[in-house]
């Protein structure tokens, strides 16, 4: 990014030296290349989990997302020079949850694994199919995520009665635990 | 001790306080707006003179940061739903992001002296305005290598180092407070700088002519006859920070890590149509970006040199106001931070 620069002395044309532009006579450290790279994403989150009942469990905890692959650098001239970074779609998710239970008056748990598709929407942020678990013994089944702002997310599904436990439809709201803060100002 | 990291968010990503303590609320809409609960109780006379500020010519502090009586305004907290990916380690520079940019990085520059880590320099990370805040604070130094002796590492996210149609829409539209506010927001965001500030520095106005050479610029004051209220002193300072903003690494002399990210991955605007001799919020042209700052209009206004420090975000990626949020842009923000 170096350019020659001439300049004429004592009548003379003299080539100094490969001077440099403004810009260029700086020595912030050399740009870096982008690398394939994979990608993640922890978020503390509170919600509201129902399994078969009106009354919810309300419960605190977290999920963990991870890229499966990693992402694409590629070059053109349409790139920044560190290259144009395409991120990938697909994440495996890990997510935990325990609170109270209305409904059985007693504690809750809630684990679940499974994939989720980042879509790069405004909106809906990503969506996908995970594997939950409800406890004490409960049921254990398919569940539909779709997470929205990457703020909110929505779980619908069925959950087979497992080790005694009645299982039932599945229905859970969480949010980013954070935002509790935002709204009230702190 | 080790470096330490710092994020300086964007335009509305700090709510703002009053001098009781009492937040005054979160920006739902994180385009350029102020929509926000607590405020949508006062009416429009209330608004104008709680939010408007007050400027005088050749001073670059606010005079006032609120017109009633009594009341000063300073910045609250960071929006954790924008901000959450940003690991908490990271300390969070405030400021009132309606303000001069270079009265906010001065503000910037203090808090990095400050806490300047014993034995270490800082990590930064700016997202939208918080980024040209770090380009302005370098160029607030006394020497060109200054800048180095405080700070590590240097990621710009979502910079609008050639700013955005989207001031425009700001400072022609207000901003969404109800049909009955637009009005009052009007006149109210057209007393805060940073707006000016961000108004873009190519040509950005189509007059009816098909010829894209004989496009009119943001802050040439007589763009905006017409409409009431616009500051020539805060066109002005337009002026004077797009002069700072131009060549951004310029005095990041030294030993530090600079990578710029921007998205091009959904359609960001770029022209505006003056259909009738006045100027109108309606666009007329877009390209890729990350719906507010325009990629290749950027990286064309700031150069080759700049260029080469820039990665570019193809989709999935999200959005201007969240990129802080997508796991991507992190990880390579992150990739960049030195321990």
């Amino acid at each position: 990014m170096t350019r020659p620069h001439v300049v004429k002395a004592l009548g003379l044309c003299i080539t100094l030296a490969v001077l440099s532009p403004p810009s260029a006579a700086r020595a912030v450290n050399a740009p870096k290349e982008a690398t394939p790279r994979h990608y993640q994403r922890v978020m503390l989150l509170g919600g509201l989990s129902f399994v078969d009942d009106g009354r919810p469990a309300l419960t605190v905890g977290g999920l963990y997302q991870v890229s499966l692959t990693t992402s694409t650098v590629t070059h053109g001239e349409t790139c920044g020079g560190a290259g144009c970074i395409t991120p990938p779609h697909l994440y495996a998710h890990l997510g935990a949850s325990g609170g109270w239970s209305f409904e059985r008056e007693d504690y809750a748990a809630f684990v679940q694994a499974g994939l989720m598709y980042r879509t790069g929407w405004t909106w809906v942020t990503a969506g996908g199919l995970v594997g939950e678990v409800a406890m004490p013994w409960r049921g254990v089944g398919p569940v539909l995520r779709a997470e929205i702002y990457d703020t909110l997310g929505l779980q619908v599904g069925y959950l087979a009665g497992f080790a005694g436990g009645d299982g039932g439809v599945f229905g859970s709201v969480d949010v980013l635990y954070g935002i509790f803060g935002d709204l009230l100002g702190n | 001790m080790a470096n330490m990291s710092a994020l300086v968010a964007g335009t509305g990503g700090i709510t703002l306080m009053d001098n009781f303590g009492k937040d005054l609320g979160y920006p739902i809409k994180m385009r350029l707006g102020v929509l926000s609960k607590q405020l949508q109780g006062k009416t429009p006379d209330e608004l104008l003179e709680l939010l408007s500020m007050e400027h005088r010519p050749g001073q670059i502090a606010p005079a006032k940061t609120s017109l009633k009586s009594g009341v000063s305004i300073r910045p609250g907290h960071v929006l954790k739903v924008a901000y959450n990916q940003v690991p908490s380690s990271f300390s969070h520079v405030l400021y009132d992001w309606r303000a001069d940019l270079r009265y906010s990085a001065g503000q910037l520059l203090d808090f990095l002296h400050q806490r300047k880590p014993t034995n270490g320099r800082w990590n930064l990370v700016g997202h939208s305005q918080g980024a040209l805040l770090i380009v302005v604070a370098s160029k607030l130094m006394p020497t060109r290598g200054a800048f180095a002796e405080l700070v590590a590492s240097v990621a710009l996210v979502g910079a609008p180092l050639a700013g955005t149609v989207n001031a425009a829409h700001a400072l022609l539209d207000g901003d969404q407070l109800g049909e009955s506010a637009v009005p009052i927001l009007q006149q109210v965001v057209r007393t805060w700088p940073a707006l000016y500030q961000m108004l873009p520095a190519w040509r950005v106005v189509n007059d009816g002519s098909d010829d894209d050479t004989k496009r009119g610029g943001l802050v040439d004051t007589a763009i905006w006859n017409g409409i009431p209220d616009i500051s020539a002193d805060l066109l002005d300072r337009a002026r004077e920070a797009q002069q700072l903003l131009r060549d951004p690494l310029g005095w990041m002399d030294g030993d530090i890590d600079v990578q710029i990210v921007l998205a091009r991955n959904r359609p960001t605007e770029i022209g505006l149509a003056k259909p009738s001799g006045v100027l109108t919020s309606t666009a007329d042209q877009s390209q890729l970006g990350d719906g507010l700052v325009p990629h290749d209009t950027t990286l064309g206004w700031t150069g080759d040199f700049v260029r080469q420090f820039t990665k570019t975000m193809l989709s999935p990626c999200r959005e201007h106001a969240m990129l802080l949020n997508d796991p991507a842009v992190l990880g390579e923000v992150e990739s960049g931070v030195i321990p």
